[in-house]
């Protein structure tokens, strides 16, 4: 995993998550649950949603817009796509030698 | 919900608490929810740096009403009032130790009456800082209150004379609450609220060690100096952050003018 996404630790996951739910346009807080539930099939709970997006805007992973009647949406920044790319490419890579060897041990 | 959210630091609420308000209102927590709730605000206690200071200033930004602001005035005032009861409450008891000597031999006692009015004085103005406290503290913080409620009673019945140990207990049990529940919510700095607890407790206990063992003089006369002297701290404490107004951020055209609550001390 990424260094600086691996340094929060028990928020690592949830950040990964997180920003794949924003990569596709900017979402607020209940419309991420929703969704990271919806990629991870676990349920996000809302302490560590936004302990996750206090540490990701202080990082500049992500940013805060302009509140739409109480929600307020976050939007992934250049750094948080660049981080998410790079932490997608080593788990596909990942993902890809370890397919390779299984297929190898079943011959 | 509201309760849950309570348990967050003041900048994270004024930056997080109206999205979390908004979550739980659209969708029920359950016991998962509520318990991931109540460890993100753990979290949050320990790591007070990830809120953006720019998005939630340290000064804070909750608004309060004119009305709000002006009552947090009268609080500044009753805080100085209890700062001048610490310099009344060292006087009382250097009148007190001062007193001519009445009697002769073993019988011989030093009379200390002369103290009394600056000593009930002294707690009277403990009491005033104690009410301060409960203008100045939010509703939430109900164990500070609680604690500083009961301590405003309790410093009174105990002016009567320091022979009244049953009031001091309670005074010191309410001073005690009061910081704990201030720290606890955000109210006092750890600093404050380890000051009133720690010179409490030292302050009992030294008292508690000189009425078992019996030191004799000068070490007793010591002992109830460093005793006078950390007691002195809870004037002190009730007093330090009553001195803190809003800084005035906006003001509506009429009645309701909104202003930035203060940060916790």
């Amino acid at each position: 995993m990424n260094r600086d996404i691996a340094e929060l630790g028990r928020f690592a996951e949830p950040t990964l998550y997180i920003l794949v739910s924003l990569s596709d346009g900017p979402k607020h807080g209940y419309a991420i649950m929703l969704d990271v539930e919806a990629i991870s099939g676990e349920p996000l709970g809302p302490g560590t949603l936004y302990g996750a997006l206090a540490r990701m805007e202080k990082r500049g992973l992500i940013e805060a817009l302009e509140p739409v009647d109480r929600r307020r949406p976050y939007r992934i920044t250049g750094l948080g796509a660049t981080t998410l790319r790079t932490q997608l490419e080593g788990l596909a890579g990942v993902s890809r030698l370890g397919l390779d060897r299984l297929r190898g041990a079943s011959r | 919900m509201s309760s849950l959210v309570s348990l967050y630091p003041p900048a994270w609420r004024t930056r997080y608490g109206e999205e979390l308000e908004d979550l739980a209102a659209t969708r029920p927590l359950g016991i998962g929810g509520s318990i991931d709730l109540v460890l993100g605000a753990i979290d949050a206690h320990r790591h007070p740096e990830l809120v953006d200071p720019l998005v939630a200033p340290p000064t804070g930004v909750e608004p309060v009403s004119r009305q709000r602001f002006e009552d947090l005035r009268v609080a500044r005032r009753l805080g100085h009032a209890s700062r001048f009861g610490a310099v009344l409450w060292i006087f009382a008891w250097v009148v007190a130790t001062n007193g001519p000597m009445v009697g002769s031999g073993d019988d011989a006692y030093r009379d200390g009456g002369a103290a009394a009015p600056f000593y009930f004085v002294a707690l009277l103005l403990l009491s005033a800082g104690l009410i301060g406290q409960m203008i100045r503290l939010p509703a939430r913080a109900r164990v500070a209150r609680l604690g500083a409620f009961v301590a405003i009673f309790a410093a009174v019945a105990w002016g009567f004379g320091p022979w009244l140990v049953m009031f001091a207990a309670v005074l010191f049990i309410g001073l005690m609450l009061l910081a704990l529940g201030a720290w606890w919510s955000s109210e006092w700095s750890g600093l404050a609220a380890l000051a009133v607890v720690g010179s409490t407790v030292i302050g009992i206990v030294l008292v508690a060690v000189s009425l078992l063992v019996g030191f004799r003089e000068p070490l007793g006369q010591a002992m109830l100096v460093a005793f006078v002297t950390l007691l002195t701290l809870n004037w002190l404490a009730v007093g330090a952050n009553l001195q803190r107004l809003p800084a005035v951020v906006d003001i509506a055209p009429a009645g309701d003018d909104p202003v930035a609550e203060p940060a916790p001390a």
